[in-house]
C-alpha cells in the first residue's frame, strides 16, 4: 500500500466518519490556538473552565440525542432546567429540606415530567414537536409563577456543594457530565436496548413489524431527556448559587445544533452519541476561543452559524453514500471505495432525487 | 427464428454497445438494443440483469460508461431525466412518485402547472387539462382528488397520463401492472396498445412473462448485464424466455397433503369492525395456505389484526390450541408468529441501514452478549443467512436502499428465519420480483414447511397459488367466500370466488 493510497484512504474516512473528522478538526483547531495564545489556551484555568462551561449542555444534549436518533425531539429540556432549578432552591432555601431529599425530589419530579410527555407522543400520537413546545411553555409558566417571577438566590453552602465541590481540581458538574457521558456513549454505542433507537429513527413502523417495544422506548427517550434537564437544572443553580429563570432560554435549540454538528439528523437514525459529544465539545470549543482572542463576540453566533450550514450541506451530500450502519469504523474499506466512487459518479451528474435513486442492479 | 437488430438509425431509441460500471459489478456488459415507433418492446430478466440499469441510462439519470444513445439516429448525451423528458423520453417507475397529499392535477403536472402571465397556477385550466388528458386515456378520474384516495390500479394510471402529459415519443414503463388487478390491467394494454398504433415507442419492462405475451411485439431478454436474446413474440414461447433468464425451466411441485397434523393456528368468526368480519380458519402445522383475492378483499388487514397491528372488534384467535390474546407484533412474536408485510419499503426495510442490521432487528437477543450487541454474532448470523439465501450483496455492510428488489425480499425472509417462527405469514411474498428469485423464494418456504414450520401465504398472483398452496382460502370484500384444496384448485374456481361470484362460506 503506497502512501498515496493510505493518504487517500485517511480522506475517505475523514469524510465519511464524523467523530473521527470531528476529533481531527477539534485537534487542528485547538493547535492554531494554543500556538496563537500560548499559556492561555492550554492552561488548566482555561480548560477547565471551558469543560465547567459545557458540562450542564453536555448532560443536556446526551439526552437530546437519545431522542432524534429516536425520530423525536424534546423542546421543553430549557424551560424544565429552568423549573427544576428553581424548585430544588426553593426546596433548599424556603422549604428547608436536605439536600439529598431535595435533590432527589426534583429529579423524581423531572421524570415524572417526561413520563407524561413520553405517554403523550408515545400512546396519543402527538407530534413530539407540539406536544414539547407546549410543555414548555408550561414549564415556563409554572417557573415564573412558583418564583414569583425573581431568580431563587442566596442557596446556602449546603445548596451549592453539588455544584461548587472540587475534585482533582475539576468542579463536580464537570464530572457529572463525564460520568453520563460514558454511561451514554456505551448505552448507544453498544447495548441492545439502546440500539434500538436507530431502527426506530429510521422505519418506525418496520420496527414495531420486528417486535421492538416503540411506544416504551420512545417514552423511555423522554424520560432520560427531562431527567438530564433536571439535573442539569439542579447542578446550575448550585454552580451560580443562584436558580435563574432564565438559564435555559436558548438550550433546546442549541442542543440540537449541537448534536447536529456532530452528525445527528433531525429525521431520525443517523448518528452517533460520540458525534453528538463531539459536537458539544466543538461548539464550546469556539465560543472559548472568541473570548479568549477577545474577538467580537457578536461574530461568534454567524461563525458557529456557517459551521452548521456547512455540516448540514456536507451531511447531505454523504448521505448519498451506500455505507449503512449506526456504528462506527465498522464498515469495510470496500464500501468506503464504493462510497466515494459513488460521490464522484454523482459529482458529475445530476442530483437524484433520494427516492429515485436506482439500485446498481 | 431470432430476429438480428434492425438498422439502429431508424430506431426511435436505440442504445448501441452500452457500458455500465459500478464499484464490484459491472452492470451492463455492451447492451445493444433498438426500440421502433409503433412497437411494444418488452425487456425482460432477473434480478440484476440490468434492467433498470439500462433504463436508467436511457432516461437520463445514469450516463453510460461507454457506449452511444441514439435518438431517432442522433446521438444524444442526456444529463438529467428533465433533458431525457424534453428530448420525448417519458418513464413511468415501478415505485409509486405521486404524493398523496396532492391532488391527481398537480400531481400530473408537478413542476409544470399553467400559469397566469402574473405568475399563480391557472387552477382551472390545471384541472381541465388534467381531466381532457385522463378522458383520452378512457379514465374518468376527478383530478381534484387527492391522489392518495385512489385505488393503486388508479394511482398507476395516473403515474402513466404524468408520463404522457409531456407527450413522449418513447415511452419507458418498469412493471405497469405491478400492483394492479386484472381488469385494470386490461385497461391499461388497451391503452398502451392505442398509444403504440399511434406511433409511441413503448419500452415495457416486465417479470410478467403472460403479459409479454399477451401486450408485446418483440422480447429483449438480459441476464448478468448482457443481452441474451431479441425476439419476435409470435416466433417464441415461455421457455426460450426463461431459458434465457435464468437457464433452466421452471419447476412446480406440491407436497403430500397433512390431513392429521394438528392446528396450529386457528382464527374464528374475526371482526375488525370496518374491513372484514366473521373470518375463521386455520393452520395446520406443515402446511402451505394461500389466501387469494384480490387487491382490497381484506386479507392483509385479517393478518395485521392476527400479529396484533390493528385491533379486533370481534373473534378469537387460537396458536397451538390455547386461546391467545395478541396486542401487539412483541405478543405475536413471542407465541412463535412472524409476518412479512407487503411494502417492503414503507414496513419492511431499513433501507439507510445495512443488510445485517436489517437480518437481525427482529433476533437482536439473539445477538445479545450480557446487555451488549455481539457484533460477531451479528456478523456471523448475517453471513449464514446472506450465504444460504443467496443475497447478492458486495458486503452484509451495504445499505439496504442499493439491493434489487428480489434481494430486499430475501433480506426480509432471511430476518424471519433468523427468528425461526412457527407460523410465519407472508405477504405478497414476490411482488415486482423476477422469475428466478421467485423461485428461489418458494423453494425457502418449501423448505421451512419440511423443517415443520406452518405458512400463511397472502398472494394475488393466481399462479403462485396455485403452484404453492396445500389449501386455498379465497376471500372477497372482508369475508371468506371459499375453501379449495390446492389439487383441486383452477384459475376459474378462484377468481370465482374472488369475485363473490360463487357465495358460501367455507367449511371451517
Amino acid at each position: 500500500m503506497t502512501i498515496r493510497r493510505l493518504l487517500n484512504d485517511a480522506g475517505r474516512q475523514l469524510l465519511v466518519r464524523r467523530s473521527l473528522s470531528l476529533g481531527v478538526f477539534i485537534a487542528i483547531y485547538g493547535a492554531i490556538f494554543s500556538v496563537a495564545f500560548p499559556g492561555v489556551f492550554l492552561s488548566f484555568y482555561n480548560i477547565s473552565s471551558m469543560l465547567l462551561n459545557m458540562s450542564s449542555k453536555l448532560m443536556i444534549v446526551l439526552g437530546m440525542t437519545v431522542l432524534l436518533i429516536g425520530g423525536e425531539v424534546d423542546l421543553s429540556v430549557g424551560w424544565n432546567m429552568g423549573l427544576c432549578g428553581v424548585i430544588y432552591a426553593l426546596m433548599m432555601t424556603k422549604g428547608g429540606l436536605p439536600l439529598g431529599v431535595a435533590v432527589a425530589l426534583t429529579v423524581v419530579i423531572a421524570m415524572l415530567s417526561g413520563l407524561l410527555i413520553g405517554i403523550i407522543v408515545a400512546y396519543l400520537r402527538v407530534n413530539s414537536f407540539i406536544a414539547t413546545l407546549g410543555a414548555g411553555l408550561i414549564y415556563y409558566g409554572l417557573e415564573f409563577n412558583i418564583s414569583g417571577g425573581q431568580s431563587v438566590a442566596h442557596l446556602g453552602p449546603n445548596a451549592t456543594a453539588i455544584g461548587m465541590v472540587k475534585v482533582l481540581g475539576l468542579q463536580a458538574p464537570i464530572w457529572y457530565a463525564a460520568v453520563l457521558m460514558i454511561v451514554f456513549l456505551y448505552l448507544m454505542g453498544r447495548t441492545r436496548v439502546f440500539r434500538q433507537y436507530f431502527y426506530i429513527g429510521f422505519n418506525r413502523e418496520a420496527a414495531r413489524l420486528s417486535g421492538i417495544p416503540v411506544a416504551e422506548m420512545k417514552i423511555i427517550g423522554f424520560v432520560i431527556s427531562s431527567t438530564l434537564a433536571g439535573f442539569a437544572g439542579i447542578v446550575s443553580a448550585a454552580e451560580y448559587a443562584n436558580a435563574m429563570l432564565l438559564v435555559g432560554q436558548n438550550t433546546a435549540l442549541n442542543s440540537i445544533m449541537a448534536a447536529m454538528v456532530g452528525g445527528v439528523s433531525f429525521t431520525g437514525g443517523t448518528g452517533t452519541m460520540a458525534g453528538a459529544v463531539l459536537g458539544t465539545f466543538l461548539i464550546a470549543l469556539i465560543n472559548n476561543s472568541f473570548v479568549i482572542g477577545n474577538v467580537n463576540s457578536f461574530l461568534q453566533p454567524i461563525v458557529i452559524g456557517l459551521i452548521l450550514l456547512g455540516v448540514v450541506i456536507l451531511d447531505a451530500r454523504l448521505s448519498r453514500t451506500s455505507i449503512g450502519g449506526m456504528s462506527k469504523g465498522e464498515s469495510s474499506v470496500k464500501s468506503q471505495d464504493l462510497a466515494t466512487q459513488n460521490e464522484k459518479r454523482e459529482g458529475g451528474n445530476a442530483v437524484i432525487p433520494t427516492d429515485r435513486r436506482p439500485s446498481t442492479k | 427464428m431470432v430476429e438480428s437488430d434492425f438498422g439502429t438509425s431508424q430506431a426511435a431509441l436505440a442504445a448501441v454497445n452500452i457500458e455500465k460500471h459500478f464499484p464490484g459489478v459491472q452492470a451492463l456488459k455492451g447492451v445493444s438494443v433498438s426500440f421502433f415507433a409503433g412497437e411494444i418492446h418488452a425487456v425482460c430478466g432477473e434480478n440484476g440483469a440490468g434492467k433498470s440499469t439500462l433504463m436508467h441510462v436511457l432516461s437520463g439519470v445514469y450516463r453510460a460508461d461507454k457506449g452511444e444513445i441514439l435518438l431517432q439516429g442522433t446521438p444524444v448525451g442526456f444529463h438529467s431525466q428533465r433533458e431525457a423528458n424534453q428530448s420525448g423520453i417519458s418513464i413511468v417507475y415501478q415505485e409509486r412518485s405521486l404524493v398523496p397529499g396532492l391532488t391527481v392535477g398537480e400531481n400530473i403536472f408537478a413542476g409544470r402547472q399553467p400559469v397566469f402571465w402574473w405568475g399563480p397556477v391557472n387552477w382551472k385550466r390545471l384541472y381541465s387539462i388534467a381531466k381532457e388528458l385522463l378522458f383520452t386515456l378512457g379514465f374518468d378520474i376527478d383530478p381534484r382528488q387527492l391522489a392518495g384516495d385512489l385505488s393503486p390500479a388508479l394511482q398507476q394510471i395516473v403515474e402513466i397520463a404524468k408520463a404522457l402529459s409531456i407527450k413522449p415519443r418513447v415511452l419507458i414503463l418498469d412493471e405497469p401492472t405491478a400492483t394492479v388487478t386484472e381488469r385494470e390491467t386490461a385497461a391499461i394494454f388497451q391503452l398502451l396498445r392505442e398509444l403504440s398504433a399511434g406511433g409511441m415507442a413503448i419500452v415495457y419492462i416486465s417479470h410478467r412473462l403472460p403479459e409479454i405475451f399477451e401486450i408485446a411485439d418483440r422480447v429483449s431478454v438480459l441476464k448478468d448485464g448482457s443481452l441474451t436474446g431479441t425476439a419476435s413474440v409470435r416466433s417464441i414461447d415461455e421457455d426460450w424466455i426463461i431459458k434465457r433468464m435464468v437457464g433452466r425451466e421452471l419447476y412446480t411441485g406440491r407436497a403430500p397433503l397433512l390431513l392429521a397434523s394438528p392446528k396450529v393456528l386457528e382464527v374464528s368468526r374475526l371482526s375488525d369492525g370496518r374491513k372484514f368480519s366473521g373470518v375463521s380458519f386455520f393452520l395446520r402445522q406443515g402446511e402451505i395456505v394461500s389466501f387469494s383475492g384480490l387487491v382490497g378483499a381484506g386479507r392483509t388487514e385479517v393478518f395485521r389484526t392476527v400479529f396484533g397491528l390493528e385491533k379486533k372488534s370481534s373473534g378469537d384467535v387460537q396458536v397451538f390450541g390455547k386461546p391467545a390474546e395478541i396486542r401487539n407484533p412483541r405478543d405475536a412474536i413471542r407465541l412463535g408468529l412472524g409476518y412479512m408485510p407487503e411494502d417492503r419499503k414503507e414496513q419492511g426495510l431499513f433501507l439507510e441501514m445495512n443488510v445485517s442490521e436489517n437480518i437481525v432487528v427482529a433476533a437482536l437477543k439473539k445477538c445479545q452478549r450480557f446487555v451488549e450487541i455481539d457484533n460477531r454474532k451479528v456478523a456471523h448470523y448475517s453471513e449464514t443467512y446472506r450465504t444460504r439465501l443467496k443475497i447478492s450483496t458486495p458486503s452484509i455492510r451495504q445499505k439496504t436502499r442499493i439491493l434489487s428488489g428480489g434481494n430486499q425480499q430475501k433480506v426480509m425472509l432471511a430476518r424471519w428465519l433468523l427468528v425461526n417462527p412457527r407460523i410465519l405469514i407472508v405477504d405478497e411474498p414476490t411482488r415486482g420480483i423476477d422469475v428466478g428469485t421467485k423461485l428461489e423464494i418458494y423453494e425457502i418456504l418449501r423448505q421451512l414447511r419440511r423443517e415443520g414450520s406452518s405458512i400463511i401465504v397472502i398472494s394475488s398472483d393466481l399462479p403462485e397459488v396455485l403452484s404453492i398452496s396445500d389449501r386455498i382460502y379465497v376471500m372477497w370484500n372482508g369475508k371468506i367466500t371459499g375453501e379449495v384444496m390446492g389439487s383441486e384448485a383452477t384459475e376459474e374456481i378462484l377468481m370465482k370466488y374472488a369475485s363473490g361470484m360463487r357465495s358460501g362460506e367455507g367449511k371451517a
